[in-house]
């Protein structure tokens, strides 16, 4: 009877054990929940798209003097105040290292480009492109991604160049850097800088006791 | 006196019983008093411990966003362990018919109530929010059943816990009425309570042993390792206590049931030595990130040394635990196989909490090293819980050894109060 | 047997009379000392309990309750923030977007180390200032090696080191997120645009979480934060940046706050490389999309099975 009993239980506990494997089992393998990729862009059309705003620094073009506006920006001086004439500077400049009595003070280190790679020999308030092409100071981005091909279709598609505002465009706009708002176009490595402050995780801090 | 309880129904004898078993928890001889007052006061200061820690915020431990458990887990994991290793006078006496150790096994089945309290209120003083306790309970909170092995472990400890207060409970009180217990009424819940025992560990292991992140826990062999040194550390207790039973008590207490728990001793040792060898071998000669924390613990990293003391010290008290045990000596002379027992224990105990839980967290899964050494606050709260458990396990050792040696029983009640 | 055992100790009275009295009259005084004294020791608990409110004991859990409890919920945690904090907020409840699936992608080679994405997400995110504690943790690594081991996160000079490249890290809201398998009171779940979110009135406090994440994501509240008042951020959202309960884990939600409304996230405006690259994954023509379609994208010990929706390339 006992003898009995007893393997009756046995056989009750291992079904019981069972049933557990079964259920913790059932859980782990069971289906996940997967999200539905549709690939199709969101339906519901916002009425309306906005642009990205392209943050140029200000003063492209100009020559920065010592000078504040009463904002407190700096004041620049117009490229043609001083090239106007044909006389100044020219020719020009092959690299920095010629320059002796103006822009003397500018730190170049910007590969084996002359002054007129980017710069236009005959109008000195425009840049002008590899063909030749004569562009304004603001979109200067063109003339960089010549050069900076894969860097360029990076930061169109975001992925360089950092952003700000929407990342969702029918909700607002994406504000984007300008090339130079980083880089500055005769020195373009950006600087280093001072991090800021590492964590105080709980461990730098001696627990204290009531 | 022809049972006369028999006569008695049981809504009259149960509170009986019930006050037979308060008035035997706080009735005693002077060196009762003294210990329970010790104990209250040891417990109290825990408790005072554990009210500042929530007042003032975890900040109070000394653990880390790094190392996320500390002395609190540890202390459970190994009390899990204790509570697991009671059945080890269960199996013996149910399962293979051990007409000695059945007579005793009821001090198993205390040790594993007394324990898995502990073990419960260590989870409950590592609580960032012990105020949301109820979110846990099923039905009332949400419970991440069975999905978490923390929903599990709450399930088996409850279980575990019910299962031994039924048991002891019930066969007590048969006892208390002079009336011989209904097989039916405990044999299925003795032979499921030996699952369940097995189970509870097994879960506390995979609490650890299932986290993809943890290297130094995700390894199959953590659970088989968690039993082996559950079956060291239950025995080695037993032990002690049966000589403190018949030391203090009236209780019959035979040497049989201890010759039994050294047998088993000695192979569960020697498997948990086995067990963790095999575990250093596969870190030690594998290397790479798995072995980090090996390599943390066992000889420091970077300059780090805070954990080394600790773990030599546990493989050298194992090692003396296991040749001592080993030794004839031990089956002959109780201070010689007493001192075995307190050294595993002490072993077990570092190598279980300290030596386990602590650096699974170091390094941190993103390399960083962040050392932990346990505040005062934590060491107040853990020895006020070990003194409430001491409580728990002597109060119920005590009313367990007056009913079984018929020291208390209702007639006597009876005679003392006529209804 | 039990008849030996009754008649050896039948009703024999238990000292006399004045005796008995005198061990109960012990007894009765024991019992009140140790009483008092157990209240002297919970003490503590009576500042604590007075700031807890019947309301935030009883509260349900997020999914648990209706629009109107909800709502009610969010009053009260502005009142809490203004009696605490001193600080007028506006917590909202803000849900997922409806085909919407955020993903996000971090260039390392132009990422220069300078933290400002960790600042930002201190200051967005309400974090404690004593700690300085944020959800990103930039690391410094050596150079050709992806081994932690290697790197630190403790770094203090100025950046870019030569020979070192940088890697923030913060929670890579995985597709199958170990952190949310353990949580044993379902306190943390994902969402359907894949933002791995905590209900921080729900928390325990377990911290198994903590221990289950393997990219170090989530942080425990040990103390109960400071923010000056000033510097409290008032646009908040219950799922996200509101000032978390002292004794509750945190963790990166991807400043759903901002993001539920179209806004970038903090750390990705803060961000003065562009190294930060945020958007919809469903979104074909997203900049996410462009980056995981056309650049050799990795995710961090992708091994471990967690499927992460945080990824890092190279240019």
């Amino acid at each position: 009877m006992s003898q009995n009993l007893r393997r009756t239980l046995i056989v009750a506990a291992a079904v019981i054990a069972g049933v557990f494997v079964a259920a913790l089992m059932t859980s782990i393998f069971g289906p996940e929940p997967e999200f539905e990729i549709d690939e199709s862009p969101p339906e519901s059309a916002a009425p309306q798209i906005y642009d990205d705003i392209i943050h140029a620094p200000a003063g492209l073009g100009t020559l920065r003097t010592e000078l504040r506006d009463i904002h407190g920006d700096p004041i620049g001086v117009a490229c043609s105040t001083c090239h106007l004439s044909g006389n100044l500077g020219d020719p020009p400049a092959k690299s920095a290292d010629e320059l002796s009595e103006f822009h003397v003070d500018m730190d170049f280190d910007h590969g084996d480009l002359a002054c007129s790679s980017c710069h236009a020999e005959d109008n000195r308030n425009q840049l002008k492109l590899a063909d030749g092409t004569q562009i304004d100071y603001e979109d200067s981005m063109e003339l960089c991604a010549q050069c900076h091909s894969s860097t360029y279709r990076s930061y169109k598609h975001g992925a360089h160049g950092g952003m700000a505002g929407h990342w969702d465009d029918s909700a607002g706009p994406r504000e984007r850097n300008h090339c130079l708002s980083c880089h500055y176009a005769h020195e373009p490595a950006f600087p280093d800088v001072m991090p800021a402050p590492p964590p105080r995780d709980r461990y730098f801090e001696v627990p204290t006791d009531q | 006196m022809a049972e006369p309880s028999k006569k008695v129904p049981h809504y009259l004898s149960y509170p009986r019983f019930i006050w037979r078993a308060l008035v035997e928890s706080t009735d005693g001889n002077l060196l009762f008093y003294v210990w329970m007052t010790a104990l209250t006061a040891l417990a109290l200061v825990g408790a005072n411990a554990w009210a500042h820690q929530v007042a003032d915020g975890m900040g109070l431990t000394g653990m880390t966003d790094h190392v996320s458990w500390g002395l609190y887990i540890a202390n459970f994991t190994f009390l899990v362990g204790v509570a697991a290793g009671g059945v080890m006078m269960v199996i013996p006496a149910y399962l293979y018919d051990d007409r000695e150790m059945h007579d005793v096994v009821i001090i198993g089945e205390v040790l594993a109530i007394a324990s898995l309290v502990m073990a419960m209120l260590f989870v409950v003083v590592d609580l960032g929010r012990p105020d949301r306790f109820w979110h846990l309970i099923p039905g009332l909170g949400q419970f991440n059943f069975p999905m978490s092995m923390l929903a599990w472990d709450v399930i088996v400890l409850n279980g575990y816990l019910l299962l031994n207060l039924h048991i002891v409970g019930y066969l007590l009180y048969k006892r208390y009425r002079n009336e011989k217990p209904d097989r039916r009424w405990y044999i299925p819940f003795v032979f499921l309570s030996i699952i369940w025992a097995i189970s509870i560990h097994t879960v506390t292991a995979f609490l650890y042993s299932g986290l993809g992140g943890r290297y130094f826990w995700n390894t199959a062999i953590l659970a088989p390792r968690f039993i082996a040194s559950a079956f060291v550390t239950g025995p080695a207790i037993i032990i002690i206590s049966l000589q403190l039973v018949r030391y203090f008590t009236k209780l019959p207490v035979p040497r049989k049931p201890i010759q039994t728990l050294i047998s088993i001793i000695k192979v569960t040792i020697l498997i948990n030595l086995f067990l963790l060898g095999a575990e250093l071998f596969t870190e030690f000669y594998t290397g790479g990130s798995h072995a980090k924390s090996a390599t943390y613990l066992f000889f420091g990293m970077d300059g780090y040394t805070g954990l080394v003391p600790w773990i030599w010290t546990a493989i050298v008290l194992n090692i003396a635990a296991a040749i001592m045990i080993l030794h004839p000596l031990a089956r002959k002379n109780f201070a010689f196989l007493n001192t075995a027992c307190i050294l595993a224990f002490i072993g077990l105990w570092i190598e279980k909490g300290m030596g386990l839980i602590i650096p699974g967290f170091i390094p941190t899964p993103l390399g960083e090293i962040v050392e932990y050494t346990p505040t005062l606050t934590e060491w107040q709260v853990t020895v006020g819980i070990w003194a409430f458990g001491l409580m728990i396990y002597t109060v119920a050792l005590k009313i367990a050894i007056r009913i079984l040696t018929g020291e208390s029983n209702l007639q006597k009640d009876i005679d003392a109060s006529p209804p | 047997m039990s008849d030996v055992d009754a008649k050896e100790s039948a009703p024999v009275p238990e000292d006399d009379e004045t005796g008995f009295t005198r061990r109960t009259a012990l007894k009765a005084l024991g019992a009140t000392l140790g009483a008092a004294a157990f209240a002297r020791a919970m003490a503590p608990l009576r500042s604590w309990s007075a700031d807890l409110s019947m309301d935030e004991f009883l509260q349900q859990h997020y999914h648990e309750m209706g629009e109107e409890e909800l709502e009610k919920v969010l009053r009260r945690l502005e009142k809490e923030t203004l009696e605490d904090y001193g600080a007028e907020v506006e917590i909202e409840d803000l849900r997922p977007q409806e085909g919407v699936q955020f993903g996000y992608a971090l260039n390392l080679s132009v990422c220069n180390g300078c933290r400002k994405c960790a600042e930002a997400c201190n200051k967005e995110n309400n974090h404690d200032r004593k700690t300085n504690n944020s959800y990103i943790r930039v690391f410094e690594m050596e150079q050709g090696s992806l081994d932690f081991e290697k790197g630190t996160a403790s770094y203090d000079h100025t950046v870019p080191a030569p020979g070192k490249y940088y890697m923030p890290v913060q929670c890579l809201q995985c597709d199958n997120p170990p952190c949310v398998d353990v949580c044993p009171v379902e306190a943390t779940w994902k969402e359907e645009d894949g933002v791995v979110v905590i209900d921080y009135n729900w928390c325990i406090g377990c911290r198994y979480c903590e221990a289950a994440c393997p990219y170090h994501a989530r942080r425990f509240n040990w103390h109960k934060p400071e923010i000056p008042t000033s510097e409290v951020n008032p646009v908040q959202a219950y799922l996200s940046n509101r000032i978390r309960p002292a004794g509750v884990v945190e963790k990166c939600h991807f400043c759903l706050h901002r993001t539920r409304k179209g806004e970038a996230p903090a750390c990705q405006e803060a961000c003065p490389t562009g190294a930060r690259v945020f958007g919809n994954l469903l979104d074909p023509d997203s900049d996410i999309r462009w980056v995981l379609e056309n650049k050799r994208v990795y995710v961090l010990k992708e091994d471990l099975g967690t499927r992460p929706r945080f990824f890092y390339f190279f240019d």
